[in-house]
C-alpha cells in the first residue's frame, strides 16, 4: 500500500437523508499536491472537513499517517493539518496582530513566525495588522485566514476556494506562495477556478455531481 | 508538549479577552442583574435572609444561560476547530472554555453580592465564607454547561436542546447553592437533602470530566 499522510476509505457520509458520499475512498499522499472540483453540492468542502477531522464519516474509516497508525488520536492528526475555509479564521473581537499573536502563543512560540510576516508582506497586507476583521475586505480576510492556515507550518494543507475573494493583483503572490509552501507542505485545494487549477498544476480529483 | 497548565493559562486569558471585548457581561448580565435586584427590592422590600440566598442563585442561573448561549453557534464551533490545529488537546479546550464559563459566572456573582448589599443592606462577608461552596457548584454548572454547548452547537435545534435541559439538569446544583447560602436548619427536609445534592454534584463533576474529551472531539 502507498504511503499516504491522511485518507477515507470505502467511507459513507449522510446528512439527514441526504448521501453525500457513497463508499468513497480518498488518499492524500505525501507531496502529492490535488485540486479537488466537483459541482455545488458535491461535497468538496465537507471532504476537506473530514480530512481535517472536523467531521467524521457515517461509515467506513478515516485513517492518518500510514496504515499502522490507524484510527490515531484526533489532537496527532490535528497538529499535522491546516485548513482554510471561505469563512475567515480569525477572531472578530481582536487585531489581526493578536490574532496571529495568541495561535502562536497557544502553539508554544513567542511571535509571529518571520515566514508569515514575509507572505503578508508579499501579498500586501502587513499595513493591517492592527485592524480587526470586520473593518477589513473580504478578501483581506481571506489573504490572512490562508496566511494562519500555514503559519504553523503543517505537513497536509487544506484549502476551500483560496481565490474567491482575490482580485487579479492578488492571485500571482499567492500562486508563488502557494508553489513555494509545495515543497514541503502537502496541499489539497478545493475550487472552481479552473486559471489557478492551470497555473498550479496540481492533481485533480473530480467528485461526482449533485449529491446522491 | 508545552505544558498542560500553561496551555491552559493561555485559552483562559484568551476566552476571557474575548468575551471582555464584546462587553456581553456588562451590557447584558450585570444590567440584568440590576434590573432583578431592583424588581426584588420594589416586590419584596424586606426580603428574608433565605429569599436573599434564592435570589442570588436565580439571577446567577439566568445569568450564565446568557453566557453559554453566547458561545452557542456554529462560528464559535470553526474557531474551536481552529485552535485544536494550533497543538492543544480537546481536553485542555473543554477545561479553558469551562474556566472562562466559570470566572465569568464569578464576576456575575460579585457584581450580584455588591447589588444586594446596596438594595438590602446584605452583608458581601457572607458570600467570602461560602467561597468554596461557591466556587465547587460555579465549575459544576461551567462544567456541564460547556459538555452540553459542545454536544449540542453543531444540531440546528442546539439553542432549543440547551434551553430545554440546562435547567433541570442544573436544578439539583442550585439547589445546593441555595441551600449553602441560605440558613436552613439541619431538621429541615431541604437541609437533610444537602448531602444527597452533594452526591448529584459530584456525579455531574465526575462524568462531565470523563466523556468531555470524545464530545469536544466529535
Amino acid at each position: 500500500m502507498k504511503h499516504f499522510l491522511i485518507g477515507l476509505e470505502n467511507i459513507t457520509y449522510q446528512i439527514g437523508y441526504k448521501t453525500i458520499f457513497d463508499r468513497f475512498s480518498f488518499h492524500v499522499e505525501k507531496n502529492i499536491h490535488r485540486c479537488v472540483v466537483g459541482p455545488n453540492g458535491s461535497g468538496k468542502t465537507t471532504l476537506l472537513k473530514m480530512l481535517a477531522g472536523w467531521i467524521h464519516p457515517t461509515k467506513g474509516q478515516r485513517l492518518a499517517f500510514g496504515p499502522e497508525h490507524s484510527n490515531p488520536s484526533t489532537d496527532l492528526m490535528q497538529k499535522q493539518i491546516g485548513i482554510c475555509l471561505t469563512q475567515p479564521a480569525l477572531f472578530d473581537a481582536l487585531s489581526i496582530q493578536e490574532n496571529f499573536l495568541w495561535i502562536s502563543k497557544l502553539a508554544g512560540q513567542s511571535a509571529i513566525s518571520t515566514d508569515a510576516l514575509e507572505d503578508m508582506e508579499h501579498l500586501g497586507i502587513s499595513g493591517l495588522m492592527d485592524r480587526k476583521p470586520p473593518t477589513l475586505s473580504s478578501g483581506e480576510r481571506q489573504k490572512f485566514s490562508l496566511i494562519r492556515s500555514w503559519m504553523l507550518s503543517p505537513h497536509v494543507l487544506l484549502l476551500d476556494e483560496p481565490t474567491s475573494f482575490l482580485d487579479e493583483q492578488s492571485r500571482a503572490p499567492l500562486i508563488e506562495i502557494l508553489h513555494k509552501k509545495a515543497q514541503d507542505t502537502t496541499i489539497v485545494i478545493a475550487t472552481h477556478d479552473t486559471q489557478l487549477m492551470d497555473q498550479l498544476q496540481f492533481h485533480t480529483l473530480a467528485l461526482p455531481g449533485k449529491a446522491l | 508538549m508545552k505544558p498542560f497548565f500553561q496551555t491552559l493559562w493561555t485559552l483562559l486569558r484568551l476566552e476571557l479577552m474575548l468575551d471582555g471585548r464584546k462587553r456581553f457581561l456588562l451590557y447584558s448580565n450585570v444590567l440584568f442583574c440590576a434590573l432583578c435586584m431592583f424588581l426584588f427590592k420594589v416586590v419584596l422590600r424586606e426580603p428574608e435572609y433565605d429569599h436573599l440566598a434564592g435570589m442570588f442563585w436565580l439571577v446567577s442561573l439566568f445569568s450564565c444561560h446568557g453566557i453559554f448561549l453566547l458561545r452557542n453557534s456554529h462560528a464559535h464551533a470553526d474557531m474551536d476547530h481552529h485552535l485544536l490545529h494550533t497543538g492543544i488537546d480537546a481536553y485542555q479546550l473543554f477545561v479553558g472554555k469551562s474556566l472562562g464559563s466559570m470566572v465569568q459566572l464569578l464576576g456575575i456573582q460579585i457584581a450580584c453580592g455588591f447589588l444586594m448589599a446596596l438594595f438590602f443592606g446584605f452583608d458581601v462577608l457572607v458570600l467570602w465564607n461560602h467561597t468554596g461552596a461557591i466556587v465547587a457548584v460555579d465549575a459544576s454548572i461551567a462544567w456541564i454547561g460547556t459538555l452540553m454547548m459542545g454536544s449540542l452547537r453543531n444540531s440546528s435545534v442546539g439553542k432549543m436542546m440547551f434551553s430545554l435541559f440546562f435547567y433541570p439538569l442544573l436544578t439539583p446544583v442550585f439547589l445546593l447553592g441555595y441551600l449553602t447560602l441560605s440558613a436552613l436548619s439541619p431538621d429541615n427536609p431541604l437541609g437533610q437533602s444537602s448531602s444527597l445534592l452533594w452526591g448529584i454534584f459530584c456525579i455531574f463533576l465526575a462524568i462531565s470530566l470523563m466523556v468531555s474529551s470524545y464530545i469536544w472531539e466529535e
